[in-house]
C-alpha cells in the first residue's frame, strides 16, 4: 500500500526512500478510471472539484485549496474531473534470458527487473494511479488487470514471485496481442532485455503507439553482456534454446562488441522514430539511481 | 682421443639427448587442445550476437589461431635446436647442411714452436690441434694452410675438400730454422682468401685459424728487446699489418689458438766468431762464442761445448743472470789446411734449434798477397810490412808483380791485392776486379804519382759522369762503382799530418794511448784529395789528414771490401817539381801495423760468403780451365739429404748457388773446380725469434678471438672452440623475433575487429 512499508525482496526500503517525492507522470492524454494527475481525453463530464489529496512538492499551486489551508493550516490540492488517473502497464520480460546474472553482478537480470517492476508499481499505486502487470516469454504467462487499489501491490509481487522463466523471448506477436487487449490508454513500460529480433520489438512498439500508449522501454542488461570481459576458452551455453557456443573470446571479444552496440543503436533508433523512451539499466547500477535519473529527467 | 668440446652454453642439456626436448615443440598444441577440452562453461543470453561475430571472423580467427600455435611451437624447436647445435654437429646430424665453410690455418713455422716443454713441442701440439679441427669438420669444408715463417709458404693454396689430402700435407710440414715475418704471411693469407672466395663462391663462411705462440717477436717485432737482424720492423696495431687485419675481418672470422707458454726459459748461443780476420796452419786462433740468458731466471753451470769439425774439444761451464749474455773463448791452432767448421753447442735445453752456432773458417798453409807496382819499388815497403821474412814459415805469402803483369794474373788464388802506384787499369784488369770482390776479395789501393785520377775514376765506375755509359756495366750489380771514393785532385805540397779520429776505426784502435808510436808524426807531402761516394752505403774514414781530408777510406763492395790511401804506400813515389818523396811513412813505424790492420780488414769477405744466415743462399765463382758451366756441384744439407747444383755461367763467370738453405747447420760441398774438395757452409739462425716473450694480449689486434689451449705440461689440448659453423645463435635470434611476434598475434588476437 504506498505509504506502507512493504516487506518484500523486491522492495527495498532504502530504494523507496531515495525515489520519496518522484512520480510518474504521463507525458500524454491517457484513460483513466477516474480523477487523478493526468490530463484526461474527455471533456464535459465535470469540472467541479471531485476531492482533495495532499499536497506534493512540485504541485501546482493553482490547485491549492487555500480555505482549507485557512481552516486546517494543512495544503491540500483540489482534484477536478479533468484530471483522471494513470494506468501503468507493466510488462515484465520472464524468459530464460532474464535468468542471466554476470560474474560481476549482484542480481539476474530478471531479479533486477522484478524489483524495477515492483519499484515502478510502488510508485505508481502512491500516486494514486493504477498499475497493470503482465508477465511474458513466448506468451503473455499472467495478466493483472490495472487497479488502484494499495493492496493491488500485494497481487502483483505475487504473481511476480510465481514466475518460473523457461520460454523463449518473442516480443512481437505478444506486444500485438498487448495492443489490442489493453484498450485505454496508459503508459507501457517494458521491463526485458528484448533478446529478440529487433524488427519485430519496432513493429510491436509501433503498435503500441498506434493504440496512443506511451511507452517506457527499460533495457534490462548485464555488464558482462555489454562488455564481454571473458578471457579464457569458455563454453557459452545458450540459452532459450540457443546453440552452445565454444572459443576463445579474446578472439571475438571487439567483433562481440561491435555487433551488440549495432543491435543497441538499431533499438535506440527505432524507439526514438516511436517517440517511445529508451533508457538503458545495467543491472550493476543501483535501482534507485537508474530510476530517479530517468524520473527526473522526465519532468 | 681428445675429449669432446666443453659445452658452449651454460644451459647446455649435457648431451645430445637434448634433442629430445624437441617433444616440448607439442606443447603448445598441447595445451590448447587441453584448454578447449578444459574450458569455462557458463550460460549465455546474448548468445546470438556471439554466433554472429564467429561467422564474421570464423576464417580470420582461426587463421590468427594456427598462427599463433606455429609461433610457439616454432619458438621451443628453435630454441631446443639452438641448444642441441653444437652436439649435433659433432656427430654429423647437422641441420644447417647448405652452409659450407672454408678454414684456413696459419702454422706458426716460426723455430720458437719447437720448444718442448713436455715429451711433444709446441709445433707438434699445433699440427694435433688442426688435426683435431680438420676432424671435427663436415663434409663439404675447404681447408688451406699457410705457414708464418720467413719466408712464409702457403702449403695448401688451393682449398681441398679432402681431410686426408690436408692431413698429409700437414704431416710432411717439418719446422724450418727461421723466424716469422708476420706481414708477408698476412699478405699472402689475403691472397689466399681472396682467390678462394672467388673462386669457390659456393663456401658460405671463412675462418681464419692462426695456431701460433704468440711470439713478440714475430707478433710485435719492433717490441722485442733483444733485437739484432731484424730488417723492417712492423706494428701489429699501426700501418700495413692494422689494414690486413681490418681487410681480413671483414672477409672471414679470426681465430688465434694460442699454444704457448706465459713463462718459457730459454737460452741460445747467439754469435760465434773469431778475432782473427784469416787463419792458417799452425797459428793460434780464438774463437768466441756469445751465449745468451732469454729467460726470467739466472742459469748456473750451464754447458757451453766447443767442436771442431764436430769433434768435442772443449767444455766450458759458466753462469748467466737472468736476461744477460756471457761469452765463452778457446783457443784452437789448425794443423791441416782446408775447410773447417767450429761450433758452440749449450747442454739442456728446451729450444734445440738456437742451441748450437757455426762458424766456417778457411785455414790456409800460406796467405796469399799480390802486390801490383806501377813503378819499381812502389810495393817494397808493403811486401817488407806484410811479411817481414820471406820464408815459405812466413804466415804470409806476398807475391809482387808489375802493373803490365796484372791481367795474365788469376787474382782469385790471392787473399788480397794491394795496388800499389797503378797509372791505370784496363777493362779486362777492372772486370777481374769486380769478380774478385764478387767473391769476396780483398782490394787495398795506394795512390802514388803515376795515378791518373780521371782514368781510375772511369774505369773503377767511381766517375758518375762516365759510370752510366761504361762498356763493362752489364747489370745492376756491375754498375756499383768499385772504389768508394772518387780520386780528386792532387792537394798542394806542404807537410801534413794524419788525424787518428778519436781512435775510433779497428784499424787506428791500436794506437790509442801510444801517441809516440809515430802515426801523429807520420808526415805526408802530398796526396790525393778522396771524395766519398754519396750512395755507396757503409763507407768508413778510418784515418784523415789534419787538413780534413781522408786519408784512409774503407768500404764494402760487393762480398769483398775495398780501401782507399790517398797517400803512396812507397817512397818511389816523388812531386814532380821538388823531386821529394810524397810521404816517408813506409819507413816510419806506423806503417806496419796500419797496413797489417787494412789486410785483416779487408779479407774477412771471403769467410762472410762461407757463414750466412738462414735463408740466405750461399755458393762460390769458381775459375779456371777445367770449369765447365754444367758440371755438378752436391751439397749436403744438416739433415743428410743431398742436393745437386750445376755451374752456371754468369756475367762471365762460372759459379753455383745454393738457396734451399732453410735449416740451420753445416752444408757440405763436393764438386765444381776440385771434385774431391770439400767445401764447408755454415747456415746460422737469426736469433731474435729466442725471445720466447709473448706478445701482450691487449697489443693483439682486436678483430682477433684468442683461445689459450694449454694450460699445463701434462693436460690434453682442450679445445674450446670447435668452429663449424654455428647457426645457434641465428636460431636464438628467429626464437626472440618469434616470441616478439607471438605477442603481437596475441595483442592481435583479442584486437580483431568485425
Amino acid at each position: 500500500m504506498p505509504g506502507e512499508r512493504t516487506a518484500h525482496r523486491f522492495l527495498d526500503p532504502a530504494v523507496l526512500a531515495k525515489l520519496q517525492g518522484l512520480e510518474l507522470r504521463a507525458r500524454r492524454i491517457v484513460e483513466g478510471y477516474f480523477a487523478g494527475l493526468h490530463r484526461s481525453p474527455f471533456h464535459g463530464f465535470s469540472v467541479e472539484f471531485a476531492e482533495h489529496r495532499d499536497y506534493a512538492p512540485g504541485d501546482d499551486l493553482r490547485y491549492v485549496d487555500w480555505k482549507v489551508f485557512g481552516k486546517t493550516d494543512r495544503i491540500y490540492l483540489k482534484q477536478f474531473e479533468e484530471e483522471t488517473n494513470l494506468i501503468c502497464y507493466l510488462l515484465l520480460d520472464v524468459s530464460q534470458s532474464m535468468q542471466y546474472r554476470g560474474p560481476e553482478s549482484p542480481l539476474s537480470k530478471l531479479e533486477y527487473a522484478q524489483c524495477l517492476a515492483a519499484s515502478l508499481a510502488y510508485l505508481v499505486l502512491r500516486q494514486q494511479d493504477s498499475v497493470a502487470l503482465v508477465t511474458f516469454d513466448d506468451s503473455i504467462r499472467q495478466l493483472i488487470s490495472p487497479r488502484g487499489n494499495p493492496t493491488h501491490l500485494k497481487d502483483l509481487l505475487a504473481v511476480m514471485e510465481e514466475v518460473a522463466p523457461t520460454g523463449k523471448t518473442r516480443t512481437g506477436p505478444i506486444f500485438h496481442d498487448l495492443a489490442e487487449r489493453l484498450k485505454q490508454r496508459g503508459i507501457i513500460v517494458i521491463i526485458s532485455d528484448l533478446f529478440d529480433d529487433v524488427d519485430s520489438v519496432l513493429a510491436g512498439l509501433k503498435h503500441f503507439r498506434h493504440r496512443r500508449h506511451e511507452i517506457i522501454l527499460l533495457h534490462v542488461l548485464d555488464r558482462a553482456e555489454r562488455e564481454f570481459p571473458f578471457d579464457r576458452v569458455t563454453l557459452f551455453r545458450g540459452l532459450e534454446q540457443l546453440p552452445d557456443v565454444l572459443t576463445d573470446p579474446r578472439s571475438l571479444r571487439k567483433a562481440y562488441l561491435a555487433e551488440f552496440e549495432a543491435y543497441q543503436r538499431r533499438l535506440q533508433a527505432g524507439c526514438r522514430a516511436q517517440g517511445a523512451d529508451y533508457v538503458l539499466v545495467p543491472t550493476d547500477r543501483p535501482l534507485d539511481m537508474v530510476l530517479s535519473a530517468y524520473l527526473n529527467r522526465r519532468k | 682421443m681428445l675429449p669432446l668440446p666443453l659445452p658452449l652454453l651454460a644451459f647446455g642439456f649435457g648431451h645430445l639427448a637434448m634433442l629430445g626436448w624437441l617433444v616440448a615443440a607439442a606443447a603448445p598444441l598441447i595445451i590448447h587442445l587441453w584448454s578447449r577440452r578444459h574450458h569455462l562453461e557458463i550460460p549465455w543470453a546474448a548468445v546470438e550476437f556471439l554466433v554472429a561475430a564467429l561467422e564474421k571472423n570464423a576464417r580470420r580467427v582461426q587463421l590468427l589461431q594456427w598462427l599463433l600455435l606455429a609461433a610457439r611451437t616454432l619458438v621451443i624447436i628453435l630454441v631446443v635446436l639452438a641448444v642441441a647445435e653444437p652436439y649435433a654437429e659433432r656427430l654429423g646430424l647437422s641441420y644447417a647442411p647448405s652452409v659450407r665453410t672454408h678454414r684456413m690455418f696459419v702454422l706458426d713455422g716460426s723455430y720458437s714452436m719447437g720448444y718442448r716443454p713436455a715429451d711433444m713441442s709446441l709445433f707438434s701440439r699445433a699440427k694435433h690441434l688442426i688435426r683435431e679441427i680438420i676432424d671435427g669438420s663436415r663434409q663439404g669444408d675447404a681447408f688451406t694452410l699457410v705457414l708464418l715463417g720467413d719466408p712464409p709458404r702457403a702449403i695448401v693454396g688451393h682449398p681441398t675438400f679432402s681431410k686426408n689430402d690436408f692431413l698429409a700435407e700437414l704431416d710432411g710440414i717439418t719446422l724450418p730454422d727461421a723466424g716469422g715475418d708476420l706481414a708477408a704471411t698476412l699478405r699472402i693469407v689475403l691472397d689466399v682468401l681472396k682467390q678462394v672466395r672467388s673462386e669457390q663462391p659456393a663456401l658460405d663462411r671463412h675462418e681464419i685459424y692462426f695456431v701460433t705462440d704468440l711470439g713478440r717477436t714475430t707478433w710485435q717485432p719492433n717490441a722485442g728487446s733483444f733485437s739484432n737482424t731484424l730488417d723492417s720492423p712492423t706494428s701489429l696495431s699501426t700501418g700495413m699489418n692494422q689494414s690486413t687485419w681490418e681487410q681480413l675481418a671483414k672477409l672471414a672470422e679470426l681465430i688465434v689458438f694460442d699454444v704457448g707458454l706465459d713463462d718459457a726459459q730459454n737460452t741460445a748461443v747467439t754469435s760465434m766468431t773469431t778475432s782473427e780476420s784469416f787463419s792458417v796452419v799452425g797459428r793460434d786462433g780464438v774463437y768466441e762464442a756469445a751465449v745468451r740468458n732469454f729467460g726470467s731466471q739466472p742459469k748456473t753451470k750451464c754447458l757451453v761445448q766447443f767442436l771442431v769439425d764436430n769433434m768435442p774439444i772443449e767444455d766450458r761451464r759458466i753462469d748467466i743472470p737472468a736476461g744477460s749474455e756471457a761469452t765463452v773463448r778457446f783457443v784452437h791452432r789448425f794443423n791441416e789446411p782446408g775447410s773447417h767448421v767450429i761450433a758452440a753447442r749449450l747442454g739442456n735445453d728446451l729450444l734445440d734449434a738456437d742451441d748450437t752456432r757455426w762458424l766456417a773458417i778457411s785455414v790456409q798453409q800460406q796467405l796469399r798477397v799480390l802486390c801490383v807496382e806501377g813503378k819499381h819499388n812502389a810495393a817494397r815497403y808493403i811486401a817488407n810490412a806484410l811479411a817481414p821474412d820471406p820464408s815459405s814459415l812466413s804466415m804470409i805469402r806476398v807475391e809482387t808483380i808489375h802493373e803490365s803483369e796484372f791481367v795474365e794474373f788469376e787474382i782469385k788464388n790471392f787473399d788480397c791485392v794491394f795496388l800499389c802506384n797503378i797509372e791505370q787499369l784496363t777493362p779486362g784488369e777492372i772486370e777481374e776486379i769486380g769478380q774478385y770482390l764478387q767473391q769476396g776479395g780483398g782490394i787495398i789501393m795506394f795512390l802514388g804519382d803515376l795515378v791518373i785520377p780521371e782514368r781510375i775514376n772511369r774505369a773503377m765506375g767511381s766517375d758518375p759522369n762516365t759510370h752510366a755509359s761504361s762498356p763493362s756495366a752489364r747489370n745492376d750489380s756491375d754498375r756499383i762503382p768499385l772504389l768508394p771514393v772518387s780520386i780528386g785532385e792532387l792537394a798542394p805540397e806542404s807537410q801534413y799530418h794524419f788525424d787518428p779520429l778519436e781512435y775510433r776505426h779497428p784499424i787506428i784502435q791500436p794506437f790509442r794511448g801510444h801517441e809516440a808510436a809515430g802515426l801523429l808524426s807520420t808526415p805526408v807531402y802530398r796526396y790525393f784529395r778522396l771524395e766519398i761516394q754519396p750512395n755507396m752505403p757503409q763507407v768508413e774514414v778510418a784515418l784523415a789528414l789534419d787538413s780534413g781530408d781522408p786519408a784512409i777510406v774503407i768500404a764494402p763492395v760487393h762480398q769483398g771490401h775495398v780501401a782507399v790511401i790517398a797517400t803512396a804506400g812507397s817512397l818511389a813515389s816523388v812531386d814532380s817539381q821538388t823531386k821529394n818523396p810524397w810521404t816517408v811513412w813506409p819507413v816510419w813505424p806506423s806503417f806496419l801495423p796500419i797496413v797489417r790492420g787494412l789486410l785483416d780488414h779487408t779479407i774477412g769477405g771471403r769467410r762472410d760468403l762461407h757463414n750466412v744466415r738462414v735463408g740466405q743462399p750461399f755458393g762460390e765463382v769458381l775459375s779456371g780451365s777445367n770449369v765447365v758451366q754444367g758440371d755438378k756441384v752436391e751439397v749436403t744439407r744438416p739433415d743428410g739429404t743431398t742436393h745437386v747444383v750445376r755451374l752456371r755461367n754468369g756475367a762471365g763467370q762460372m759459379r753455383w748457388i745454393f738457396e734451399e738453405t732453410d735449416r740451420a747447420g753445416v752444408y757440405q760441398a763436393i764438386g765444381g773446380a776440385s771434385p774431391d774438395a770439400r767445401t764447408q757452409f755454415a747456415v746460422n739462425l737469426d736469433t731474435s725469434e729466442s725471445d720466447l716473450a709473448k706478445v701482450m694480449g691487449s697489443d693483439l689486434p682486436s678483430q682477433l678471438t684468442v683461445h689459450k689451449t694449454w694450460m699445463g705440461f701434462d693436460e690434453p689440448i682442450p679445445i674450446s672452440v670447435m668452429r663449424p659453423y654455428h647457426i645457434h645463435r641465428r636460431l636464438i635470434y628467429l626464437a626472440i623475433l618469434l616470441l616478439f611476434l607471438e605477442s603481437y598475434l596475441g595483442w592481435k588476437f583479442g584486437k580483431v575487429v568485425a
